[in-house]
């Protein structure tokens, strides 16, 4: 059975001592900073993985798995989105690779689609799911490097942030970028 | 300045200007109108991919940073994992240890003899109802807008005993090594096969839902201020129920 927990109930914090008020005090700080960095930085790594995966699902828990694992760390790194990025393509890959079964953490209700628009008639809904097919399509059949590079950009990261991910050198991740941006090109106009 | 290479083309684009020679691409782009162009390009066919990933998107899982952080903690670190895992191994001998007819006992005394120490006597010769040491397991989740506490099984044996608290966090305590926890996405699930224990469970005020299922049956609904029970053993609050999934 996966996704058992068996905890012990934690104890009171000690009274009376300025190092725990100073504990007290560093966790507080870094329950804001973790707060606000959910805030900006949750949905940018649910999509990238969505969109590397297409696997919503997957994509949900491996966001949510990396953000654990920085509460778990109760400290926060030099760069927080870097180290989130890089924890969370380690869960991807890992779990490509084992092929283990995904646990399901805190998953809500998800719609089917993200519309920002009113929603579309039966003819659009026709073409817009053959042209999701398409660019579906596209980026599975991309090499796995230029994929992932040029989803990371597409969520504005960093170029640093990008080479330590993907463990590439810093210097030539804008020439990368060209290649797989040429190469989306390519795929996509000839694509029926 | 010679041209821009693709290098500089596409830092220049992504606002990674890091270098001298980065810099001096800036200004080479304002006296050169092909590298300008070429820049200008390569912002129109990234905007146009970005565009088509956009139809691939779905919405993101309605999860906030406090249910993460409270799953963070209920999981807990390093320590905490090895601390459970001597908690349950001491809880559970101990139960082993008091538990009618154990063999445990006598084994004890046996080896206590053969080694030569001063004869063990098993307690259940001189007092049978030898308590086991209250450890206890448990768990703790922030109850969001809507929480269901569900156990997996009846107990012919045991209650819930629900309080209502002023804090933030549902908690669960049972004995140790008698009950799981899993906590998912607005549920509770407690594993309850074969136990006999009486839980306690607390729930904030504030909370606005919480309902405990007993087998798939409600034994207690707790909804804004309105309070639905099975049972009370013990009058108001705390409440003590029966886990036998009777309905209210």
């Amino acid at each position: 059975m996966h996704g058992q927990i068996l905890v012990a109930l934690r104890a009171g914090i000690p009274a009376d001592s300025s190092r725990a008020e100073a504990r007290t005090g560093s966790r507080a700080d870094f329950h804001d900073r973790y707060v606000a960095l959910f805030d900006t930085h949750f949905t940018r790594l649910f999509r990238y993985f969505d969109r590397l995966s297409g696997e919503p699902d997957l994509a949900a828990d491996i966001a949510q798995e990396a953000f654990i694992k920085l509460y778990e760390r109760q400290e926060m790194p030099d760069r927080p989105e870097a180290w989130l990025i890089s924890v969370a393509m380690n869960l991807f890959r890992n779990t490509r690779s084992t092929g283990a079964r995904r646990r399901l953490l805190l998953t809500g209700q998800r719609g089917e689609r993200v519309y920002s628009d009113p929603p579309p008639t039966p003819e659009q809904s026709v073409i817009g799911k053959e042209s999701q097919a398409r660019v579906r399509t596209v980026i599975d059949g991309m090499p796995e490097r230029e994929r992932e590079l040029l989803l990371l950009q597409a969520e504005g990261y960093s170029y640093r942030d990008m080479a330590d991910a993907l463990d590439l050198n810093e210097a030539s991740i804008g020439t990368l970028l060209a290649r797989a941006r040429q190469l989306f090109r390519a795929a996509y106009e000839e694509e029926p | 300045m010679n041209h821009l290479d693709v290098e500089q083309v596409e830092r220049l684009l992504d606002g990674e200007i890091a270098t001298a020679g980065d810099r001096s691409a800036r200004v080479h782009v304002g006296e050169c109108g092909d590298c300008r162009e070429r820049v200008a390009l390569a912002e129109r066919q990234t905007e146009a991919i970005r565009n088509l990933l956009r139809q691939v998107d779905h919405e993101p899982p309605k999860v906030d940073a406090r249910q993460l952080a409270a799953q963070a903690r209920v999981r807990g670190g390093g320590w905490q994992k090895w601390a459970a895992g001597i908690l349950l191994v001491i809880g559970s001998a101990g139960i082993l240890y008091a538990a009618p007819g154990s063999p445990l006992r006598g084994w004890l005394a046996a080896a206590a003899r053969w080694i030569g120490h001063a004869e063990v006597k098993a307690p259940s010769e001189e007092s049978p109802s030898a308590p086991a040491p209250r450890s206890v397991s448990g768990i703790a989740v922030i109850p969001g807008d809507s929480l269901v506490i569900l156990f997996e099984e009846s107990q012919p044996e045991g209650r819930a005993r629900i309080t209502l608290t002023p804090g933030t966090e549902v908690t669960v305590r049972a004995p140790a090594g008698s009950a799981t926890f899993t906590s998912q996405v607005s549920r509770l699930v407690i594993g309850n096969e074969g136990a006999a224990s009486t839980y306690d469970i607390e729930i904030p005020l504030r909370a606005p839902r919480v309902e405990v299922l007993v087998k798939g049956e409600r034994i207690f609904l707790k909804e804004g201020l309105d309070i639905t029970i099975a049972d009370t053993g013990v009058g108001t609050g705390p409440y003590l129920l029966p886990l036998t999934g009777r309905k209210p």
